[in-house]
């Protein structure tokens, strides 16, 4: 899984996906808000520091992946302490992520199927693509792109006359630190998980595999990436205002689901909410699947095992236990998400910039 | 299907064909990794399931956010 070289391309695909992931269809802040495009630019303000320091970590170790520039950067005995935090944290984010899956389904339509066959249905697809290397793992996620953003601009023009502009007004006259503390939790569940993300795409090659290039071209993907994602995340949110409105909204646990089920062109073009559920599926797969990989490499690099996917199984069985105890309803999910914003808060912006420290630390060392 | 049951079966199956392979190519470094995950995997659920009242993850975590 190490060696294996992902294209700009693929790598932008897998960044944006990852990012929609989980903001796209759940309610998890209670953020039924007409400000909240506010939230979403303050979420990519916030999580501005954590893009950029993650930028920097890249070009000091172009093609290397988070566990080898932690090592590298902070040496054995301190790199193995911040490893291990960062192993649990990819567990958490990879649990989080199958649990959001299981629930999505079970409420939408298997209410009596036990989690634990959603969950290992999704975990052994994870695994399967996973076991072929990155660059499969990373050929799925560009094929399934233009079909989930097509779909995306698909949903929102066939709603468009669902539309009430009414729900977007007043804005602006909400209060700045609930706005702000929206905008931290779409921070912590997407931007701010680019810290895990440059683990799984940090062997961005250039055509020719040249790693002098793959400064260039991680830059090109993160900033990209984060400006198409925080467009996208923006649209869905406010059609799901828009369609719904602010009382509504509050109330859903899957507004964008419930959202598009209300659309229907002249009974002819009715129920697209089952795309709607195809295209979550399939992009919290990708949050799994590099959850996934990123921590299978933090366990092979901390063991010192060099086939990281021989471990893939008994990891992803242990997440799934790990996703079962998380929380026991869908209704805890909320809380959960609330408490995730402060937790994740530590990997994404404290931790990150020690690691920097360290990094520039021993840069300068060897300068002299 | 009962839940235990699932867990029984798939953990079997690791074994059978994952596990002792492994132990047979003598991959020892990552049969051991790959045990301990297993096990901490089979712990976590029997302790979940048996309603032993460690404090959860979900507790401490409920606790937490109260006081946040």
């Amino acid at each position: 899984m190490e060696k294996s070289k992902i294209t700009p391309l693929s790598a932008a695909c897998i960044y944006i996906l990852f990012m929609l992931s989980s903001v796209q269809v759940l309610n998890l802040f209670e953020s039924g808000r007409s400000d909240l495009w506010v939230s979403v630019l303050i979420s990519v303000l916030f999580s501005a520091p954590t893009l950029l320091i993650c930028l920097r970590l890249c070009s000091l170790f172009p093609g290397e992946d988070l566990f080898s520039v932690i090592y590298k950067s902070c040496g054995r005995f301190f790199g193995a302490v911040l490893t291990v935090f960062y192993i649990i944290y990819a567990l958490f984010v990879t649990a989080i992520s199958f649990r959001f899956i299981s629930e999505f389904v079970r409420t939408v339509s298997f209410p009596k199927t036990p989690p634990i066959v959603i969950l290992s249905v999704f975990a052994y697809l994870c695994c399967r693509t996973l076991k072929y290397g990155k660059r499969v793992f990373s050929r799925f996620c560009l094929c399934i792109f233009p079909f989930i953003i097509a779909v995306i601009f698909l949903i929102a023009f066939l709603s468009a006359d669902l539309y009430d502009v009414s729900s977007f007004r007043p804005v602006l006259l909400g209060d700045l630190p609930q706005i702000a503390s929206v905008g931290l939790g779409i921070s912590s569940f997407s931007f701010g998980e680019t810290v895990l993300l440059i683990g799984f795409i940090s062997s961005v090659s250039s055509s020719n595999g040249s790693l002098g290039l793959a400064k260039k071209n991680m830059g090109r993907v993160v900033l990209w990436g984060s400006a198409v994602s925080a467009l996208l995340i923006m649209g869905i949110m406010m059609s799901n205002v828009l369609i719904l409105g602010e009382e509504t909204m509050k109330r859903m646990y899957f507004p964008y689901y419930v959202a598009v089920s209300l659309v229907d062109v002249d009974d002819f073009i009715t129920h697209i909410e089952v795309i709607a559920v195809i295209i979550f599926i399939l992009s919290l797969i990708v949050k799994t699947g590099v959850g996934l990989g990123v921590t299978a490499e933090g366990i092979s690099k901390l063991f010192r095992i060099k086939q990281p996917e021989k471990i893939l199984f008994p990891l992803a069985f242990f997440i799934i236990i790990l996703a079962l105890q998380l929380f026991y309803s869908a209704q805890e999910m909320t809380l959960f998400a609330e408490l995730n914003k402060y937790i994740g808060l530590v990997f994404q912006l404290p931790l990150p910039l020690v690691i920097l420290i360290c990094a520039e630390v021993r840069r300068l060392r060897r300068e002299k | 299907m009962d839940e235990k049951i699932i867990i029984i079966a798939v953990s079997a199956a690791m074994v059978i064909f994952e596990l002792i392979p492994l132990f047979r190519e003598k991959q020892i470094r990552i049969a051991s990794v790959y045990t301990v995950l297993l096990s901490l995997g089979a712990i976590l659920f029997f302790i979940a399931d048996s309603g032993l009242k460690i404090p959860g993850i979900n507790d401490i975590l409920k606790a937490v956010t109260e006081r946040i």
